[in-house]
């Protein structure tokens, strides 16, 4: 299996999305503060003896004719989770769930770590494969995003993938971009979709927040003009509900998956979320949600968090591409418009 | 000698981390990386440090260690503007000036100290040269903060 890790060499640097970057405000003192999750909340649940989990109502099952994909921070995603096969079993049943899992924080200097889960969930014949980015961050602890895709539903390649260059040096961590596109029968045309992984620092949320729409129209813009691609979807862990988006949530357009249920395991907050212009990815099917882990495997929560303080976040969107109505915002950046 | 498993809960846990950051802080120079990550991961877990903590955590500003100046700067940081009189911001905000200033520090250790100022949001009073200063030589990220930290006060 053909291994994809973006190394430094191969990392693009896209000025034009940091031209856009450099331009926006830094400060936006109305971000409310960050306050920190405190308390337990336990599932009264009878604990399973079985991991296989129970598929959560509103989760859809996976179909020929939609893909899921999930965004999943895997709290410090390192030896000691991976050495420990009641968390690894898990894990690997949730990547099971989902066609694409953008992932956070794997934290390790063994790059061996995500073909360890990889092996893991492919043990039983499955075809998954991964993209993973190079180790970021300010602190000590470094972290990097990964995309763990299954091969028979998406394609990708090296080529298409790229941690953005932040030159203005705005963000903590640079969000890993990724152009998928899915596989179809030859007379269909492909869903072919941008994911971009973004984990901020939860520290400096009043920093990056107001620069996030930059970043994501920056990131649009390169992916049109370059690509063709107008659907780009930003996930991951923003250490902010969507009341504190700012800026971000005037886009034009733009649609969160998750609105006001909590995202960490404790369900004390909403951290995470799955962003995107719903008018051009019209392929939304409009199903979304918070995979609780408690309920899927039957567990306490004070069980739960040692998988991660994170639940994995999802969304349904069809295989084949959907014409969409010319959309102005792309007017001029190449002369007219047009779709794939 | 803390284990990985104690390192764990303290990161479940953010009233166990706030209880041992002296400990934290340490274990950050830990050459074993999963100890430095469990480490990492609690601190940035922990929110706010109790008022009893603050004297440490100014002491740690004066390491020569930057991931102890990291830590100490943000969790200085999260007490936010309100929670310490006057006086006390003054002194911290000389403290952190001084990390800003030391460039044997790491550039993200010292750009923490400067989003500590502004943070803690009082005008500053005290090296308020010694950052005008810095603010001619600092990188692009550390100059944002430093001119954000010289502004407080003034943008009323």
């Amino acid at each position: 299996m053909k291994r994809q890790t973006i190394q430094a060499s191969n990392v693009l640097a896209i000025l034009v999305v940091f031209g856009f970057l450099g331009c926006e405000p830094v400060e936006n003192p109305s971000v409310a503060p960050q306050s920190s999750p405190s308390g337990q909340m336990v599932s009264a649940r009878t604990p399973s003896t079985s991991i296989a989990p129970s598929r959560p109502q509103r989760l859809p099952n996976r179909t020929p004719q939609t893909i899921l994909i999930a965004s999943f921070n895997i709290q410090a995603f390192g030896e000691e989770k991976v050495k420990d096969p009641w968390v690894m079993e898990r894990i690997v049943s949730v990547i099971q769930l989902f066609d694409i899992v953008a992932i956070q924080e794997v934290r390790a200097k063994d790059q061996t770590l995500i073909p360890r889960l990889l092996s893991q969930v492919n043990a039983r014949g499955a075809r998954y494969d991964y993209l993973i980015g190079p180790r970021l961050g300010r602190s000590v602890s470094k972290e990097q995003y990964a995309y763990i895709f299954d091969t028979t539903k998406v394609v990708t390649s090296l080529d298409a993938s790229y941690t953005i260059e932040d030159g203005a040096d705005l963000l903590h961590r640079e969000p890993l971009v990724a152009r998928f596109v899915t596989r179809v029968p030859p007379n269909i045309r492909p869903f072919t979709f941008s994911l971009v992984n973004i984990h901020t620092d939860p520290d400096e949320v009043k920093q990056e927040l107001p620069v996030m729409h930059s970043v994501l129209k920056g990131i649009r813009e390169f992916e049109y003009l370059s690509a063709r691609e107008d659907d780009v979807i930003l996930m991951g862990d923003l250490n902010a509900s969507p009341k504190q988006f700012g800026t971000l949530a005037q886009m034009p357009g733009i649609y969160w998956t998750v609105d006001d249920e909590p995202t960490n395991t404790i369900r004390k907050s909403t951290y995470d979320n799955i962003i995107f212009d719903r008018g051009l990815t019209n392929e939304y099917t409009g199903r979304s949600g918070v995979l609780d882990l408690c309920d899927i495997f039957a567990i306490k929560t004070e069980e739960a968090v040692r998988i991660s303080d994170h639940l994995p976040i999802w969304a349904e969107f069809t295989v084949i591409e959907q014409s969409t109505v010319e959309n102005s915002q792309f007017v001029g950046l190449n002369g007219p418009t047009e779709r794939r | 000698m803390t284990d990985t498993k104690q390192l764990i809960e303290y990161a479940q846990h953010p009233e166990l981390a706030l209880q041992n950051l002296a400990e934290l802080l340490a274990l950050l120079e830990s050459n074993d990386e999963t100890i430095q990550n469990y480490s990492s991961e609690a601190l940035e877990n922990c929110g706010p440090p109790r008022p009893e903590d603050i004297p440490f955590l100014c002491q740690q500003l004066k390491s020569r260690k930057s991931s102890s100046v990291y830590w100490a700067s943000t969790l200085l940081g999260r007490l936010g503007s309100g929670t310490l009189s006057t006086t006390e911001v003054t002194d911290l905000q000389a403290s952190l000036t001084t990390a800003i200033a030391d460039t044997s520090l790491e550039l993200s250790a010292r750009e923490r100290a400067a989003w500590a100022i502004c943070e803690l949001g009082q005008e500053v009073s005290s090296n308020r040269d010694l950052l005008e200063k810095e603010l001619q030589m600092a990188a692009p990220r550390l100059k944002r903060f430093i001119e954000s930290a010289l502004a407080l006060g003034q943008k009323k």
